[in-house]
């Protein structure tokens, strides 16, 4: 099976998961995703195989000192290890929360949390399909969920 | 992946015909003018890379929130940092870092990957220099840039 059939599986997982059974990425390999209150983007690099995770994390504007924010992401990015494995951006005031998702998938790309649901798994190995499947729907609300305590921290209103 | 297999891979790029990695034993090298560091976690199954770029001018400084934006929208889906990640330290400094999980089909382009971050880097920290140059200017009228 291709790293790409792989991401059309997890995404499908992940759309019966949500009630959205046709859910799949475009022909660009591109997809957002909206289920409230979060907002997210997929796109398949063909390129590199990667799967990019995009998380709208939370608009800036209203933050009561921007720049102190800005400080605490920058820094949050170092050693990817202020929010779950990922790295915030900037794009506009709205700041966004990217995972990169490597094939084949093993269970250490997991977070520690996540990763202990496949404890029977070697590290190092590659995980089941069944593990593949599940991963978007256990690792998505982490991320989110992760994006939001980063931002309440900083006094910013999150969804 | 062994990290004797990682460090074959990287060794012919690098020029460094003995260049081994120790699992979990940071190796600093000098790859054009930066010194890079790099650790294989064999944990993770990671080669994880830091590259030190350089300070941000101090707090209060105008042009501190300049930078820090600019480098958090080249984080952006790691566009602008050709798949890596800004990041800073509480003293503010500036690293680009990168992590190859391994094995991977984006391994081949690790060596490739890695040169390129370092002249993004380069490039940074000659901003960053210009940057600090700049701010001890504003802040010390005797001050003569060369």
């Amino acid at each position: 099976m291709s790293n790409r059939q792989i991401v059309d599986r997890m995404i499908t997982a992940l759309g019966e998961s949500l009630g959205q059974p046709d859910l799949a990425l475009n022909q660009d390999g591109a997809l957002t995703l909206n289920p409230s209150p979060y907002w997210f983007a997929f796109n398949w690099d063909k390129e590199q195989e990667t799967l990019h995770i995009r998380v709208h994390a939370g608009d800036i504007s209203g933050a009561e000192n921007q720049a102190e924010l800005l400080e605490d992401a920058l820094m949050a990015n170092r050693y990817f290890e202020g929010v779950a494995g990922g790295a915030l951006g900037l794009y506009g005031q709205d700041l966004v929360l990217s995972y990169r998702l490597d094939f084949p998938l093993v269970a250490p790309s997991i977070d520690e949390e996540v990763k202990s649901q496949f404890a029977e798994e070697d590290l190092n190995q590659e995980i089941t399909p069944e593990a593949e499947e599940a991963f978007l729907i256990e690792f998505l609300p982490r991320l989110a969920g992760a994006a939001s305590v980063f931002l309440s921290g900083c006094g910013v209103k999150v969804p | 992946m062994s990290a004797k297999r990682i460090s074959a891979l990287l060794a012919k790029p690098l020029g460094i015909s003995d260049f081994q990695l120790t699992p979990d034993e940071p190796t600093s090298l000098i790859i054009r003018s930066l010194k890079v560091h790099l650790v294989y976690l064999s944990e993770l199954g990671c080669i994880w890379a830091e590259i030190p770029v350089g300070p941000l001018p101090p707090k209060g400084s105008p042009n501190r929130e300049i930078l820090i934006r600019e480098l958090l929208e080249a984080d952006f889906n790691r566009q602008g940092s050709d798949g890596g990640v800004f990041s800073m330290d509480p003293l503010g400094f500036v690293f680009l870092e990168h992590q190859w999980f391994l094995p991977s089909s984006r391994e081949e382009q690790l060596p490739d990957e890695l040169g390129r971050a370092v002249i993004l880097a380069e490039n940074w920290a000659e901003r960053l220099t210009k940057e600090a140059e700049a701010a001890h200017a504003q802040s010390d009228p005797n001050f003569i840039m060369v």
